[in-house]
């Protein structure tokens, strides 16, 4: 059966069902971490952002109203209608409606995520917002109701799911050696930035099996992806394919919405007389999309196509850079995963004390969510939800010495020392009521317990101290650099 | 320039998705070029691959 003969009906429905998932997930983290990270009075502010950003910087909401009370209502707005997104709120229309709807409530939550993407500096700088907001570019443009979606939109979520995975497997090939000699999975699961309940089983799985996985990687990124403009079976099952691998990396890593989002993309690949032959669903004869819709899903796929150009030279270029963006609007991005590994793992501890002239035993740390601190807690289970400081932790332990771009160290720690409820609501146990005296930054080196030692001990970690990364400091100012960069 | 590796899967790629279309597709001949296409495709994946790795 030739492609536009197929129908996809089911396949728009659900992908929009776990797209209003994925959003849901991001606006609430905007809602419970915005404010304490990129706020007026976050780690970076909001106001000095409005004073500098223009307009090729990416849209934002937040530039002509730099405000919390404008954040609040942006990210519950965003919970708001990814609510009804999930709930499949324009297909309740009358079939003139649905379809204006549809694309109405699509835009407003695309719009609402650009605000937080590019006003979120540093701490929205991962791949996945930039992935978020293409696919959701492209939900605009779906449909509702009861009839079809445009063939043509459809097939650029294949696109989409083609350069994820592909640029994701090119940046390993031409990136760390060890995803060449094999040896990448010895050290994944222990130094990736968070770890899950899954990651210490994973990482003493047998050193065969992780030459395998390294082997499956490699045909999962590069070969397999091209099977998702192959006829049916071959493209669905390519897509069950990206979808068991994108499954096991749930299982072994907290990986906010990446493997989630991948997996929502992978639904595009298939067709609805695949799913209603393998699920107990039946998909409905669907009437063909609006003119008007197809016309504007042509033209859509003119645009997409034309700002491909950056992107695929990139995905070519020996040179490739990971997580890009080549338009301010991130309609049309390159992406990739794990171009390096590092092969030890760091972490950072703060510490506070309420002594003046401190004993080592007078510190007590203060403990993240998922940032691996205390040696005897288990790795925890978050992602999709995403946290965001603790992810740029581990970015920041690499260094011995907090860099230009971990300056927000610094604010971080003057936050801490005046109790700042709203930053400490980041973290998962603060000891002290309001505020130590002095606080400083311990580096550890860290890795899995041997099955033995956690047999012994009950531990997950082991750890050494390497040395202070801020040394105590009652005031530390804004840091060796002056300050902010985002 | 792109490397060899990249231009053998794309290659590939492109072979297998255009082998598989031609299988599905076509009958006689093109059936049989589909078939061919097919095993280069699979080739060019297989030599892409194997060729960076150094174990």
């Amino acid at each position: 059966m030739l492609p536009w003969e197929e129908g996809y009906w089911l396949v728009r429905f659900l992908l929009q069902r776990g797209l209003a998932a994925i959003y849901l997930c991001a606006f609430l983290v905007a809602a419970t971490q915005f404010r304490p990270l990129a706020g007026e009075n976050g780690l970076f502010s909001l106001r000095s952002y409005a004073e500098r950003a223009s307009v090729t910087d990416g849209p934002s909401l937040f530039q002509f109203f730099p405000s919390d009370r404008a954040v609040a209502l942006a990210a519950w707005a965003g919970v708001g209608l990814s609510l009804v997104a999930l709930l499949a709120g324009p297909y309740f229309l009358p079939p003139d409606l649905a379809v204006p709807a549809s694309m109405g409530l699509w835009f407003l939550l695309w719009g609402l995520c650009q605000s937080f993407v590019n006003a979120g500096g540093l701490f929205y700088g991962y791949g996945w917002e930039s992935m978020l907001l293409e696919t959701g570019f492209l939900a605009v443009f779906l449909g509702a109701g009861p009839t079809g979606p445009p063939v043509l939109i459809v097939w650029l979520f294949s696109w989409l799911l083609f350069r994820n995975m592909f640029g994701a497997g090119l940046i390993k090939m031409r990136g760390d050696r060890c995803w060449r000699d094999l040896t990448a999975m010895d050290f994944h699961y222990e130094t990736q930035p968070m770890p899950n309940p899954g990651s210490w089983f994973a990482h003493h799985l047998s050193e065969r099996f992780h030459r395998l996985e390294v082997v499956g990687n490699h045909v999962v990124e590069l070969a397999v992806p091209f099977l998702y403009f192959a006829p049916e079976p071959y493209a669905s099952v390519a897509g069950v394919l990206t979808v068991g691998f994108q499954g096991w990396l749930m299982l072994t890593g907290n990986f906010s919405w990446l493997n989630a989002l991948t997996i929502v993309q992978a639904i595009a690949v298939t067709s609805d007389r695949t799913l209603a032959a393998v699920l107990p669903v039946s998909a409905p004869a669907a009437a063909p999309a609006p003119l008007y819709l197809q016309v504007l899903a042509a033209g859509v796929t003119l645009l997409v196509l034309a700002l491909s150009y950056y992107p695929v030279t990139n995905m070519l270029s020996p040179n490739q850079r990971m997580n890009a963006g080549f338009d301010p609007f991130h309609i049309v991005n390159t992406y990739g995963a794990f171009g390096s590994i590092t092969k030890e793992r760091y972490g950072l501890v703060v510490e506070g004390t309420n002594q003046e002239h401190p004993e080592e035993g007078d510190w007590a740390a203060y403990s993240f969510k998922g940032h691996p601190d205390d040696p005897s807690k288990r790795p925890r289970q978050w992602a999709p939800y995403h946290l965001r400081l603790d992810w740029q932790l581990w970015f920041a332990a690499m260094r011995p010495r907090p860099g230009r771009r971990q300056q927000w160290v610094f604010t971080l720690l003057e936050r801490l020392l005046d109790g700042d409820s709203s930053v400490e609501g980041l973290l998962a146990d603060v000891p002290f009521d309001d505020g130590p005296e002095k606080v400083r930054v311990l580096r550890y080196r860290y890795r899995f317990t041997t099955p033995e030692e956690r047999a012994e001990s009950g531990d997950w970690w082991v750890r050494e101290r390497v040395g202070a990364y801020v040394p105590a400091t009652s005031n530390p100012g804004p840091g060796p650099f002056g300050g902010e960069l985002r | 320039m792109t490397e060899r590796f990249v231009q053998a899967i794309v290659v590939g790629g492109i072979a297998l998705v255009a082998g598989l279309w031609a299988v599905e597709l076509g009958s006689g001949a093109a059936w049989w070029g589909g078939v061919g296409l097919v095993v280069m495709g699979v080739l060019g994946f297989a030599w892409g691959i194997h060729s960076e790795l150094s174990v």
